[in-house]
């Protein structure tokens, strides 16, 4: 029998990173830490592959399944439903996803909070790497960034804005509309009233 | 082996060594390597060897409870990986032979602040001191192969797995391949030298060089683990036969 390291390598390299992630979120960790020695099982109908994730002391693991391994819970589907999974609130609305859930769906619902909720404070992780100075200069030209892009976003939005209601007069005005409203009121209101004397004059 | 206990005789890589000194010769070959055990064997498998314990440690099928026995465990790669399957209420023991192995192998899992259900032993794996059918799962890894009396050591480990449990071997073995085999032969050539430059101590890994051409093959092994009574006995290859994981279960009652 030959042995699959490929997926053994790649499961691997995927722990490192989620836990490299993980541990950058105290909250996500002392969270996990309430999971420590449960363990989920993800069976992949396609790719056929499985997977088991087991939390312990704030971090995961994550090996193949070569044997029938025990896991409190067990999540079973295609790959893109499976992946879809992580994204959604709660495990309550799978209905229609194709995914069939087993087992321990709290410890479930749980995991996939804490993943949904990760706030991971890249500038600690930076700083780690580049040092406080050029973190917080890069930081500050991100935030720069963000805040002109944002800017000009909005000043596209508005120059759009006036230029299909000014200049193109393809749209009307938003007071010229409020015109027009009150106009169609003021109509209905008096043919109300003409409609009231015609079958005045008409009873007498 | 039987033929060496007749003749009194064992190998010590090519060398041939009276039985009762074999133990201690391999005890100065990781005394000397012990340190730095690690990082020799990144440069020897070229960083395979984690991916291949960690295949193995997935072939354990551990569960939490699970009471299991890292066996020749030395520097604790498989007792960090079991640790966390079977949680707080199982336990790992982690047994070598080698004083400095147990103490670099205890450093690193208290360093890393895994120890709450790991516990250390100096044991002999030929006359392993614990009760009979103590483990759910015993695992020797890359030890077997500087053990003297292999047969003495399968019986040993037989004898201490619980009825239903299984016992994992990981050894350098034969590659299935002609071709293979050949550059593998020239590559581990160059690790007495990588040796002395990392470790400052070639004639060690000259030894596991040997070591590993004088270890039997996979069959051989696999028939050897079933005269000691284990049953179900099977074997996967890993990198094409360089490295091969042998499995055995002990029947239920």
């Amino acid at each position: 029998m030959g042995a699959n390291l490929l997926q053994t390598a790649i499961l691997s390299a995927a722990e490192s990173f989620l836990n490299g992630i993980l541990s950058l979120d105290p909250v996500a960790t002392s969270a996990l830490q309430k999971l420590s020695g449960k363990s989920l099982r993800a069976e992949c109908e396609l790719p056929p592959m499985s997977i088991n994730l087991v939390v312990s002391d704030g971090s995961i693991m994550l090996l193949g399944s070569q044997q029938h391994q025990h896991a409190d819970a067990t999540v079973r589907g295609k790959g893109h439903a499976l992946l879809k999974l992580l994204t959604q609130d709660s495990v309550a609305n799978l209905r229609d996803s194709g995914v069939t859930v087993s087992g321990d769906t709290g410890f479930l619902n749980a995991l996939q909070s804490i993943l949904k909720n990760l706030d991971v404070d890249w500038e600690y992780r930076l700083s780690k790497l580049l040092g406080d100075i050029p973190t917080q200069a890069l930081s500050d030209a991100m935030a720069g960034t963000r805040k002109f892009t944002s800017q000009s976003a909005n000043n596209l939005r508005d120059d759009i804005d006036a230029w299909l209601h000014e200049e193109k007069k393809l749209f009307p005005q938003k007071n010229e509309l409020a015109m027009f409203y009150q106009d169609i009121d003021k109509l209905r209101l008096r043919a109300d009233r003409l409609e009231a004397r015609v079958r005045k004059l008409g009873a007498g | 082996m039987t033929k060496e206990s007749t003749d009194q005789t064992t190998h010590f890589g090519y060398r041939e060594v009276p039985v009762g000194e074999k133990a201690d010769l391999v005890g100065q070959v990781f005394h000397s390597v012990a340190q730095k055990y690690d990082l020799m064997n990144d440069v020897m498998s070229l960083g395979t060897h984690r991916i291949i314990k960690r295949f193995t440690v997935e072939l354990s099928a551990l569960r939490p409870g699970m009471s299991v026995l890292d066996l020749a465990g030395g520097t604790g790669d498989f007792s960090l990986l079991f640790s966390p399957l079977v949680g707080s209420q199982g336990h790992v023991v982690l047994a070598d032979i080698n004083e400095s192995m147990v103490r670099v192998g205890r450093d690193r899992i208290i360093d890393k602040g895994k120890s709450g259900n790991i516990s250390y032993a100096l044991a002999n794996a030929e006359k392993l001191p614990f009760e009979d059918n103590a483990f759910d799962c015993i695992c020797i890894a890359y030890g077997l192969r500087n053990v003297t009396d292999k047969d003495a050591a399968l019986a040993s480990m037989y004898a201490k797995t619980k009825p239903g449990g299984r016992v994992l071997v990981l050894e350098f073995s034969k590659p299935v391949q002609p071709v293979l085999g050949k550059a593998y032969d020239v590559y581990s050539k160059l690790w007495p030298k990588a040796g002395q430059l990392i470790t400052g101590d070639g004639d060690s890994y000259q030894y596991l060089v040997e070591s590993i051409r004088m270890h039997p093959d996979q069959e051989t092994l696999k028939q050897m683990m079933l005269d000691a009574g284990f049953e179900r006995c099977e074997y996967h290859n890993v990198m094409g036969g360089i490295c091969a994981i042998h499995i055995g279960y002990k029947a239920s009652s």
